[in-house]
């Protein structure tokens, strides 16, 4: 707690700006070195390039960290730390990860301090942004197959007044199993739609980035997965 | 593969130099990205702002198509690729003329994400956005799923006529109806004889064998709905002309806007042997065409091949079609 004054004794603990900033820079350099990985994962159900634009958004993303504290309102500054991103990759996950930033950066215009409740309604909300923006539902063998169960399993362990540590334990282990059983879909939207029953039995570019991305934030163990290839 | 180029990376970058350098009177850029591009003289205040956007390797595709009478602004991205959500933010801001900003352009994914996050910031600093997405190509999608389809060449008849009624004052419903007025009556099919090549990757995007042609293939090169041995200029003018009257109901008595868009590599002199047929055919059904396009409108770098586009007109849409325009790559003049 930086601002200790701000925050009612006896609460939930606090999360300030430096602590979202430093997650953050954790997540863009995970995924910088990524590129290869998923730039072969994409090559299989996919154009190839996800890696890239992975690359470019998080060098994006470290870039808008060093040049932009976080200041007072940590709403508008993930909104452009979302449009830093997309800037740097106007590619559709550009825009999908621009828009997951800008949605939960909404539910916390203005504040400086997010409690584990705010970090719930703000992951939440970038999956509902998600569906909506790629027009995807869980099913559909994309990024979204990870981040929904992650957001539904810290909101319910949240709502259920468990610890924050405890909560990121269940949305990480959330999240790397809808990446796991996102492996046996077939693709159903944008490229992966027209490569069809290819896609079985691959995994899903994004969801390995949003997993690889949470781990880096939780200071977690990487996993691989993919092992319903072998 | 050869092309007239320094590093490919800076492609895109040195052609919107070239660009300003060349017609500085007519075009500017906003917020210092050479990318985000408007006409000289906006925001025209009191009249509803137009933009649209994607990637670069269309021209005149998007931005040529920018100044009086027609669009506002553009943004515009790496080769193929959409520009992103706030360089059209950044467009949007310097068109806004305080009635509102009409975006038009193609149903690509990256672009319909892109321009969505831009208007809903957009919103958020109380500028009202309205989305027309043009689909007029019939070869992407079977008429049950048209709302699927891409957008080619048919969107220059959309900025014509939305661009017209922008310019003689009407309101955001205005401006949305007569494009979507514009684009419920356009069609457009295409044929590709050769494939185009990014100056990033250096060799050709696909393979058309020498004797071949694909009939329906996008402008990106997307696969089309047939591909055969290439058929005389006269053959493919009647498959594509039947192809877009089949949805138009056009009949004797009826008039026309029709083009021929080449895709980059065509020479004029093989547009107007397509032309040719159109035109004979059409008069052969007691159709008039009230105005003809023949030329490049909507490219795809260096492919060759060639698209059709028919708008059918009616007394509103004629008008707004005879509107005077001048944009660097397209003139009207008023009739």
């Amino acid at each position: 707690m930086s601002e200790p004054g701000s925050v009612p004794a006896g609460t939930a603990p606090a999360i300030t700006g430096e602590d979202i900033a430093a997650a953050l820079r954790r997540a863009a350099i995970r995924l910088v070195g990524l590129r290869d990985h998923l730039n072969r994962l994409d090559a299989e159900v996919g154009d190839g390039d996800s890696g890239l634009t992975a690359e470019k958004g998080a060098r994006g993303l470290l870039a808008y960290l060093d040049a932009t504290p976080p200041g007072d309102d940590l709403g508008k500054w993930l909104a452009g730390a979302g449009m830093a991103y997309n800037r740097a990759a106007p590619s559709t996950m550009g825009a999908l990860m621009a828009t997951a930033f800008m949605r939960a950066g909404k539910t916390v215009m203005g504040q400086a301090i997010l409690s584990p409740h705010d970090l719930a309604v703000m992951l939440v909300a970038a999956d509902q942004g998600l569906q909506e923006r790629g027009k995807v539902k869980p099913g559909d063998k994309t990024i979204v197959d990870a981040v929904h169960p992650a957001a539904e399993a810290l909101m319910s362990a949240v709502l259920a007044g468990q610890s924050l540590d405890a909560g990121a334990q269940d949305m990480l282990n959330a999240a790397r199993a809808g990446r796991d059983a996102a492996v046996a879909l077939r693709g159903q939207v944008g490229r992966s739609n027209w490569v069809g029953e290819r896609t079985e039995g691959k995994t899903d570019p994004g969801t390995v980035l949003f997993v690889s991305a949470l781990e880096a934030v939780l200071n977690a163990q990487p996993s691989e997965s993919g092992r319903a290839q072998s | 593969m050869k092309k007239i180029l320094n590093d490919p990376v800076h492609f895109v970058d040195e052609m919107l130099d070239g660009l300003y350098r060349a017609h500085p009177d007519q075009l500017a850029y906003a917020g210092d990205d050479p990318h985000c591009l408007v006409r000289a003289d906006a925001p025209v205040e009191g009249k509803v702002a137009l933009a649209t956007g994607g990637g670069s390797g269309h021209l005149p595709v998007f931005l040529g198509y920018v100044g009086p009478g027609m669009l506002s602004g553009c943004a515009i991205g790496d080769v193929f690729q959409s520009p992103s959500a706030d360089q059209m933010l950044e467009v949007t801001r310097r068109i806004h003329g305080g009635r509102g900003v009409l975006y038009i352009y193609g149903n690509y994914g990256g672009d319909v994400m892109n321009f969505d996050m831009a208007t809903e910031m957009a919103e958020m600093e109380d500028i009202e956005v309205r989305t027309v997405l043009v689909r007029d190509d019939v070869a992407s999608a079977v008429t049950e799923r048209s709302d699927t389809r891409r957008g080619v060449a048919g969107m220059i008849f959309a900025f014509k006529v939305a661009g017209a009624r922008a310019d003689q004052g009407g309101s955001l419903d205005d401006v949305e109806a007569a494009a979507l007025k514009a684009l419920a009556r356009t069609r457009t099919m295409g044929v590709a004889l050769s494939s185009c090549t990014l100056p990033a990757a250096g060799t050709p995007t696909f393979e058309i064998g020498d004797g071949e042609m694909e009939i329906g293939m996008g402008i990106h090169g997307e696969k089309g709905v047939r591909r055969g041995p290439l058929e005389s200029a006269d053959q493919i003018a009647v498959e594509l002309l039947d192809a877009v009257l089949a949805e138009l109901d056009v009949t004797s008595g009826d008039r026309l806007a029709v083009m021929v868009n080449g895709l980059g590599a065509t020479p004029p002199e093989e547009l107007y042997i397509l032309y040719r047929r159109v035109h004979r055919t059409l008069e052969d059904r007691g159709v008039a065409v009230h105005q003809a396009f023949v030329g490049e409108y909507a490219t795809s770098l260096e492919m060759a091949g060639a698209s059709l586009t028919v708008m059918k007109l009616d007394d509103e849409l004629t008008g707004m079609l005879d509107h005077p325009a001048r944009t660097p790559f397209f003139v009207q003049v008023g009739r």
